[in-house]
């Protein structure tokens, strides 16, 4: 090896202002990177393009270990297949338990197993120790215990491994001693998932107390004994998702998407304190009237999916673009959209604005006489896209609309003189189409120019 | 038994076989037999294989009093950037594994705790990133710049 000496540069003062660390060989500068701090060694990818290319080329893993066996009646049998499993998993770590110069950086560890007995835990706990010395920046855990075999509780080191960016846990056990309540030790966790995770919601409360950089937050049928969701601090999550809980209580000023999926649950206006949400779905709980002012609850709010359990519903929204309804009783609740909270109250049907673009419909009941539904329907909003579900019960309606939205006449003739015309008089085109799964896709096609003035009404049936 | 090792600007220097090993480098060429005449070294000039030469005696001789060894290797890597950068490169080229080692960590201590911007100073590194590019990178590996 021959190393250049390169032309000696002097500043203004006469000192020698060379560059001389960062000309090192790779391998060396990977070892006195090995010797500092993981946070202080990650910071020199700022410091010039050399320096991040040496951070570039350090050695890099991914690892996925699947066990893959399933249970075939013969504890014996299934034991052997998973201490194969456990070996073969051991040999394709060696690597991380090598070396001693330099930084490793685990990009990946992803590990599927079934816990058929309990001394794998300590062998899991090894491993995950293994990957958290070296700087781990995903972690994927989805352990199932056999009968009597408890579940895999997770080492507590490994929420405060500086490095780890996602998390990921499925079926595991996390402890609450684990996070005090003068916790002020960060989290550096960007994106969280908990699912089946046997875990006490003020836990989880407490974790995401100490993530300053979280942003987006999936908790999926943990908390056995109290399925609740309380969200106190959470400045940057954008993305929340929260299945299989009865209530709620997020704040979260930059939250963007939201989904729920209650147990079933019950809503009410303390459940969200979300300025920001642009896109909202809710499902399997009572709303209550949570959505009569969405204006002031979800001011930014442009797509609305909702599966109701209410008998009446009403909106009132001058944002949205997207609504998508799912009736999961054989009724239709009394359905109110409108577009401005005082005017839900009246009864007069005024012309509507027409800022929803998309409106879904599903398990539409069998009516006699679908005419006021569609007349409420098209009031409301005037959508360019109506999409119907073709479920056993919607087909009905769907008959019902390919029917009635023929264009028949130049200029219908129900509204007379009044300047309040109804949607017929706006209709241009219709057209019907099968879409894929088997939805009937009913496109129907406005004019542009629409008054600003509201619209309600009031659907019974 | 005594070596001879040639620095790059032809300096001889005689040194005891049991101190000269301690270069895994010259330990090989020794037992491949390649070690009776004088050993060039071309990479390592005399300065710094003088300084070299003198770790590696003073690990025979301390060899048995750690204290003393520490003691010692802290006063020896108290120098400035330009001799540890050669230090660096001969401790490299000749495989003196400790030496490596504690001239890593003294670059690693000089370094520890420092924000980017002192260590530019510290290093005379020019930063060629754009203020773009830089955010970019900061966002890259977002918990090593959040406080």
């Amino acid at each position: 090896m021959v190393f250049e000496r390169k032309q000696k540069r002097r500043n203004l003062d006469g000192v020698d202002a060379l560059d001389r660390i960062s000309q090192l060989p790779e391998h060396i500068i990977h070892h006195i990177l090995f010797l500092m701090p993981h946070k202080d060694a990650a910071r020199t990818t700022v410091l010039s393009k050399s320096w991040k290319q040496v951070w570039n080329s350090l050695p890099r893993y991914d690892f996925t270990f699947c066990d893959g066996t399933y249970y075939d009646n013969s504890p014996a049998h299934f034991e052997k297949k998973i201490e194969k499993f456990v070996r073969s998993v051991n040999e394709d770590l060696l690597p991380l338990r090598e070396h001693k110069t330099t930084i490793q950086i685990v990009q990946q560890f992803r590990l599927r197993m079934t816990l058929c007995h309990h001394k794998y835990a300590s062998r899991i706990d090894n491993w995950i120790k293994l990957a958290n010395r070296n700087l781990m920046e995903s972690l994927y855990l989805e352990l199932t215990s056999m009968n009597k075999v408890g579940r895999y509780v997770l080492p507590k080191t490994t929420f405060f491994v500086e490095s780890l960016a996602e998390l990921t846990l499925k079926g595991c056990k996390v402890l609450g001693n684990y996070f005090g309540d003068d916790m002020i030790k960060s989290i550096y966790l960007r994106k969280l998932t908990l699912e089946r995770v046997d875990v006490n919601y003020l836990t989880i409360t407490k974790i995401l107390r100490c993530c300053p950089l979280l942003e987006e937050f999936t908790q999926s049928n943990c908390c056995v004994k109290a399925k609740r969701v309380h969200i106190n601090y959470a400045p940057k999550l954008k993305k929340a998702k929260l299945y299989g809980v009865k209530k709620i209580k997020i704040e979260a000023p930059n939250l963007e998407e939201l989904y729920c999926r209650g147990d079933p649950g019950r809503l009410d206006s303390d459940s969200f304190a979300c300025n920001n949400v642009k896109k909202l779905k809710i499902s399997m709980f009572e709303t209550s009237k949570l959505f009569e002012d969405l204006n002031s609850k979800f001011p930014l709010l442009e797509t609305l999916d909702l599966q109701f359990y209410d008998s009446k519903l009403k909106i009132s929204s001058d944002r949205l673009k997207s609504l998508s309804l799912l009736c999961p009783n054989k009724q239709l609740p009394m359905l109110q959209i409108s577009f401005s909270p005082e005017e839900l109250s009246k009864d007069l049907p005024i012309p509507p604005i027409a800022t929803v673009e998309h409106l879904e419909l599903g398990n539409v009941p069998i009516m006699q006489d679908y005419t006021a539904l569609l007349d409420g329907l098209l009031w409301s909003c005037h959508p360019k896209v109506l999409l119907i579900r073709a479920d056993s019960e919607s087909k009905e309606f769907v008959n019902f609309l390919s029917e009635t939205l023929v264009i028949k006449e130049e200029e219908p003739k129900c509204c007379g003189d009044s300047h309040m015309k109804c949607w017929r008089h706006y209709l241009k085109a219709v057209k019907s189409e099968p879409y894929l799964d088997g939805m009937e896709y009913v496109k129907v096609c406005h004019c542009d120019a629409l008054s600003d003035s509201i619209s309600a009404l009031e659907i019974c049936h | 038994m005594a070596l001879e090792l040639k620095s790059s600007d032809n300096k001889i220097f005689e040194v005891e076989e049991l101190v000269a090993v301690q270069s895994e480098t010259i330990k090989s060429l020794v037992e491949d037999g390649c070690a009776d005449n004088v050993i060039p070294l071309p990479n390592v000039d005399s300065k710094t294989l003088e300084l070299v030469l003198d770790w590696c005696k003073n690990h025979v001789d301390m060899k048995l009093d750690e204290e003393k060894l520490k003691e010692y290797e802290d006063k020896f890597i108290e120098v400035d950037q330009a001799v540890l950068y050669d230090l660096l490169l001969a401790a490299n080229y000749l495989n003196i594994k400790d030496l490596l080692n504690r001239a890593c960590q003294k670059v690693a201590d000089m370094l520890k705790g420092k924000t980017p911007e002192q260590i530019r100073e510290t290093l005379n590194i020019v930063n060629d990133f754009s203020p773009e590019e830089e955010e970019e990178i900061r966002k890259e590996n977002l918990w090593a710049f959040e406080e």
